[in-house]
Parts: C-alpha cells; sequence; structure tokens
C-alpha cells in the first residue's frame, strides 16, 4: 500500500496572550513532534481525551491550520506548498461533529453538497445537479431531500448531508472529527456503517478522530493513542487492544464502560487526578502524574515513541531498553 | 410495591404547544426501593430528562403534570405545596445534571454554594455551613479545600466541577439521588472516577439513585434495575443482569446490537429509520415501524405492559402469550 497522508515531526505551537492589555503572552505546545503515515484505503482511528491534540492534528492535515514546525505531505507533496494548497480542498475533505454548524441554516441541502463542486469550477450547473442527486443516494437520502433545508432533518441524516458534501468533490482522504459522537447509539450505527460502506465503495481513506475507543476500536485498521499532544501509542487496532504497550491505553481501555454487566466486579480502577494543563505540561513522561505504573526516573526523562514489535510503537520507559 | 421509597404511577407529562399537546412521559410506573440504584435509559427525546423534572416538581412550562401519583415515602409529591416541595427537594431528594457549569452560580464562590443548601435546610450559621462545606469537597476528593472554598467555578475542570455538585447533593444526606447524564459531559477516565465516587458516597450513606443516561455501558456497569424508555413510555423494566443477557423488547435487544465494541469488526446492526415525533406517533405500538419482529397487532393495538414469570415487565405483543397479567 502506498502512502497517502505523510505526517512528518508536527508541531503546534499557539501565543496565547493574557493579564492586562495582553501583556504575558504564554505558549501552548497543542502538537509536539507528532509523526504518523495513512495509506491509500487505510482507515487510521485518532483516541485521545479533551486537549489532546486531536482536532488540531485534523485542521493541520486538512490544511486549515499550519504547523509550527515539521510537515504534512499529500501523496508527496508538502500541503502547505503554493502549488498544493489551492487544490487541496479537492484531495482532502472534513467530516465534524455537528453537521448542524457546519451546514448553512439558510441555504438548501442540494446547495450545501454542490458547493464545493461550484468552489472548485468543476462541471456545469446540470452535471452539479446530477451529481447531487447521485450523492444524496449514496449516503441513503432521496433526490427531493435536495430542496429541503439542515432543520428539516434529523441528527443522522445531516450527519448524511455532511457525508455527501465532504464527497462532492471525490477526495481520497477524509478526516473525521468525531463524526457520530453527537448521535443517539442507534443512529451512529448507522452511520458508522455508511462511513464503511463508502470507504469500500470509493476506496477512501480516514484519518478517523474520536473519544471513543470502542468506535475507533471498530472502525480503524490502525490505531494512534494521544495525550497532551503526544503520540502515546500507535498500532494495529486488533494488536492495540488486545496487547495496550502504554499504561494510558490499558487505563482507556479500562474505563470505557462495557455493555456487560459481569465486567463490573473486575478489577479496573480508576485513573487518579485531571490531565495536565497544556501550559504547565510535567517533566519528564507526560503521563507520569497520573500513571499507576510510574517509576522514579519518569519524572525526569522523556520517553521516545520507540517500535516494540513490528508496527507497534510505544512511549514508554518500561517499554525502552 | 410495600417498601418502595419512591414510586411513580402511571405520570403523563404534557407540553401543550400551538401544534398541539405533546405527551413526552407517558403513562410512566416505576419504583426504587432504599439504596437501590435505578437506571432510567434510552435515547434523545424519549422522555427520560422529562421524567426526571416532573419527579422534582420541575417540569418546564409549558409541561406540566396532568395525571398520575408520585409518591416519596408516603406522601405524593404532587398534592404538595410550593413550600412543602421545596423542603423536600436538596433535602431528601436532589439532583445533579449534565453540564454543571450551568447549574453553578458563575459569580458566588464555590464554598458559598456548597453552604447555601446547608444553612438553608439545616439551620445553620454561616460559619457551620462552610466548615461542613470543606468536609463534603474533602470526602468527594478535592485537594486543597480551602483555595477551592473560596474560589469560582471557572477555575475548576469539568471534573471538579462535577465533583463540586456531588457534594452539594449529598451534603444533606439526602434519601434520593436524580443523576440525568453525569457523566456525558466528562472523558471517559473522569466519568469512571465520578461514577465510581457518586456510587461509594451513595452506598455509604444509603442514598438510592436515579440514574438517567443514555449509555448502555454505564447502565451495566452502575446500576441494579434498569428502566428502557422509547418515546415516553417505559418499554421494559427488568433487572440488569437479565436486560443484557436476554433483551425481551426487540427496542433494547436493537439498541445491545447497535454498540461498536472495541475488537470487534463486525458489521454494525443498527435499528433502522429514526425515533417518531411526539406529535405525530405511529398507531399500536410506537415503535413498530422499526420493529424486526412486527406484526399485524403491532400495527393496530398499542401494547400493554405484560408481567412475565421472572417478575419483569415488558410492552411488545410478542410477549402476550407467555405473560401473567397486563397493566396500562
Amino acid at each position: 500500500m502506498s502512502v497517502l497522508l505523510d505526517v512528518q515531526n508536527v508541531s503546534r505551537r499557539y501565543v496565547v496572550r493574557s493579564g492586562a492589555l495582553g501583556a504575558a503572552r504564554r505558549t501552548v505546545t497543542a502538537l509536539s513532534d507528532v509523526s504518523l503515515t495513512v495509506a491509500r484505503g487505510e482507515t487510521l482511528g485518532l483516541v485521545g481525551e479533551s486537549g489532546c491534540g486531536k482536532s488540531t492534528l485534523a485542521r493541520c492535515v486538512a490544511g486549515l491550520d499550519r504547523p509550527s514546525a515539521g510537515r504534512v505531505l499529500y501523496d508527496g507533496r508538502d500541503v502547505s506548498d503554493p502549488a498544493l494548497r489551492d487544490g487541496l480542498p479537492r484531495l482532502v475533505q472534513m467530516i465534524f461533529q455537528d453537521p448542524f454548524s457546519s451546514l448553512n441554516p439558510r441555504r438548501s441541502v442540494g446547495f450545501s453538497v454542490a458547493e464545493g463542486l461550484w468552489a472548485m469550477g468543476m462541471g456545469d450547473r446540470a452535471a452539479r445537479k446530477k451529481r447531487v442527486m447521485e450523492l444524496l443516494s449514496q449516503v441513503g437520502l432521496l433526490p427531493e431531500h435536495a430542496a429541503r433545508y439542515p432543520h428539516q432533518f434529523s441528527g443522522g441524516q445531516r450527519q448524511r448531508v455532511a457525508i455527501a458534501r465532504a464527497l462532492a468533490t471525490n477526495p481520497a482522504l477524509v478526516v473525521c472529527d468525531e463524526p457520530v459522537s453527537a448521535l443517539d447509539v442507534s443512529v451512529q450505527a448507522q452511520v458508522i456503517n455508511l462511513l464503511g460502506d463508502l470507504r469500500a465503495d470509493l476506496g477512501l481513506s480516514y484519518l478517523f478522530i474520536s473519544h471513543d475507543l470502542a468506535v475507533v476500536g471498530h472502525i480503524s485498521d490502525r490505531t494512534a493513542v494521544m495525550y497532551l499532544g503526544r503520540i502515546m501509542e500507535l498500532a494495529a487496532t486488533d494488536e492495540i487492544m488486545q496487547r495496550p504497550g502504554h499504561p494510558y491505553t490499558r487505563a482507556l481501555l479500562a474505563a470505557a464502560p462495557t455493555p456487560d454487566p459481569a465486567r463490573r466486579h473486575s478489577d479496573r480502577r480508576a485513573l487518579t487526578g485531571d490531565a495536565p494543563s497544556l501550559f504547565t505540561p510535567p517533566p519528564g513522561c507526560v503521563f507520569h502524574p497520573r500513571c499507576p505504573e510510574a517509576m522514579p526516573e519518569c519524572a525526569v526523562s522523556a520517553p521516545q515513541l520507540l517500535e516494540t514489535s513490528p508496527g507497534h510503537f510505544v512511549r514508554c520507559l518500561k517499554e525502552t531498553p | 410495591m410495600p417498601n418502595a421509597l419512591l414510586s411513580v404511577h402511571d405520570v403523563r407529562t404534557v407540553f401543550y404547544a400551538a401544534e398541539g399537546a405533546a405527551v413526552a412521559v407517558d403513562g410512566v410506573s416505576l419504583s426504587i426501593a432504599r439504596g437501590e440504584t435505578l437506571a432510567v435509559v434510552g435515547e434523545s427525546g424519549c422522555g427520560k430528562t422529562v421524567l426526571g423534572l416532573s419527579i422534582l416538581g420541575l417540569a418546564p412550562p409549558p409541561g406540566k403534570v396532568a395525571s398520575g401519583r408520585i409518591v416519596f415515602d408516603g406522601a405524593d409529591l404532587l398534592t404538595l405545596s410550593q413550600d412543602e416541595l421545596r423542603r423536600v427537594r436538596g433535602n431528601r431528594i436532589s439532583m445533579i445534571f449534565q453540564e454543571p457549569m450551568t447549574s453553578l452560580n458563575p459569580v458566588l464562590r464555590v464554598g458559598e454554594q456548597i453552604a447555601e443548601a446547608i444553612r438553608l435546610h439545616r439551620n445553620k450559621s454561616r460559619r457551620e455551613a462552610l466548615d461542613e462545606a470543606g468536609r463534603m469537597l474533602e470526602l468527594v476528593g478535592v485537594s486543597d479545600t480551602a483555595r477551592r472554598l473560596a474560589g469560582y467555578p471557572h477555575e475548576l475542570s469539568g471534573g471538579q466541577r462535577q465533583r463540586v455538585m456531588i457534594a452539594m447533593a449529598l451534603s444533606l444526606s439526602p434519601d434520593l439521588l436524580i443523576a440525568d447524564e453525569p457523566t456525558t459531559a466528562l472523558d471517559v477516565t473522569i466519568q469512571k472516577q465520578i461514577l465510581d465516587l457518586m456510587l461509594g458516597l451513595a452506598t455509604a450513606k444509603g442514598t438510592a439513585i436515579l440514574l438517567i443516561t443514555h449509555n448502555l455501558g454505564v447502565v451495566a456497569e452502575t446500576c441494579d434495575t434498569a428502566a428502557v424508555m422509547y418515546s415516553g413510555q417505559v418499554v421494559e423494566y427488568a433487572d440488569v443482569a437479565s436486560l443484557f443477557a436476554n433483551p425481551l423488547h426487540p427496542y433494547t435487544a436493537g439498541l445491545i446490537r447497535s454498540l461498536p465494541r472495541p475488537g470487534d469488526r463486525t458489521r454494525l446492526s443498527p435499528i433502522p429509520g429514526t425515533v417518531p415525533s411526539l406529535t405525530r406517533l405511529p398507531a399500536g405500538c410506537r415503535f413498530h415501524p422499526r420493529c424486526p419482529h412486527v406484526f399485524d397487532a403491532c400495527r393496530v393495538t398499542p401494547p400493554p405492559m405484560f408481567r412475565m414469570a421472572s417478575g419483569r415487565t415488558v410492552r411488545c405483543w410478542l410477549h402476550a402469550a407467555a405473560a401473567l397479567e397486563t397493566s396500562p
């Protein structure tokens, strides 16, 4: 499989002004030396809790934000290259958590779906109309839905519209940022199946971001776990679920509630404390203040992301030879 | 139900609007014993939140409890005056909501807010109430309590805010805690901390919990019994172990089958279609347009609650033949 997306040592820092008249400046490192790849046709899951940097990474990949350091290569070319930048929206598309805020409430759904085609100068009016009908049927909506407005749809249907809109320009990579988190379980399963079908039919690649380990574990070929702007573990999804190498991954797996009353009495301890502030990341391993397996040296030296077995990367001193 | 702390009998909460009356809670009955943890589980719009608010006499206008009885420790809450109800609320029944920032007053110090209920209901001085608030914060695992008491809600993380809410809710040792999606806005590692904390304290104080949630995983791991709601009605009522091992209602079975599980890559089996609008309910069983087992009776006659030999109840015609008795 050839590499479609290549994220190389990307960091993203923001300067935040505070104090009187913004005199005080503080720097937040939202992403810290993140590297990953997505192959053609592959789904890479990205899981982590609030503030771990997963949405910042999504924005850098989609060209909505620029890394402070490092490069994002799409099909071998830097996405900040002016020659590629204009065409990037056609090749990389995004689906967000809340379709209500990403669809224009005053425009018909047909208009919103066709907008990308129009902006990219693809097809004439008749061709665009035909393409909209094709897209609506692909995502399980009806032709008459094109004339309706976002408020006339349920949450699941709106997410289908957002998917149709993302697919309009035939992108190769779709960045899905919490695409099913706002949906009820019964509808969530419909949308997950739809995303799976579209991937198979159209040969799409997904960067699939979620806080929900069960959803990521279901849809992804490989999974990356992020914490405080860093990738803590990256491996094939089955491998990471069965043999999690990082204490944080193990904690996430243990904390996720499962619909199995028998699991209740098994020994699963909760992590203590909150995730630290991005303004003041702890020294050493950023996870050590909450880590149930921390050793004295974890407070001092920062571990590297190392390949512990073929294709399985872990950032933990216990896994460092 | 003789030993029930709270029993809800055939409660209907109606919202009167221009398009007609929407019955958000339509004939719900359930009961909680002292110390029991009961889940009310369902998807958006099933009426679970309105049910929780109705119990406290807080159904948001234009919503109104139109009929039924809500008996708490022998007294029908629906017949109490506002003053009498206020003495029950916060004191003997308290509530925790999903988003603590909207329940906390942003311009009042955290300590004052926790102490307020203690002063109002326990007749303590400001000093005594603040001391008690500090003890409660320690109990819910907030460190550096002196600084937190003097601080404001915005200085706390989401998890800490929910700890403050739990401290407020449990400060008067209520008999019943109604928790509406208490961990939905929190990260999964924090969710586990908060659920463990809430259940641990409730068990220690003998507090019964009515946990309102959409999350079947949370139900499975924390509750004794569960009432599954769909379109304003309870469709299945069972102990949690039996509910997950052998769901009787096709909706419950569908919900459980819809859930992705980590590491399981097989195609999901969603429930087709969407929840009907409360102002345009289908005839017969409300779930029939989405049900894989639908037959003629389902399209015509709304099913009653059938009581099975196991003691479980289910609102589905499939179980009519085996049922011992029916109730509306």
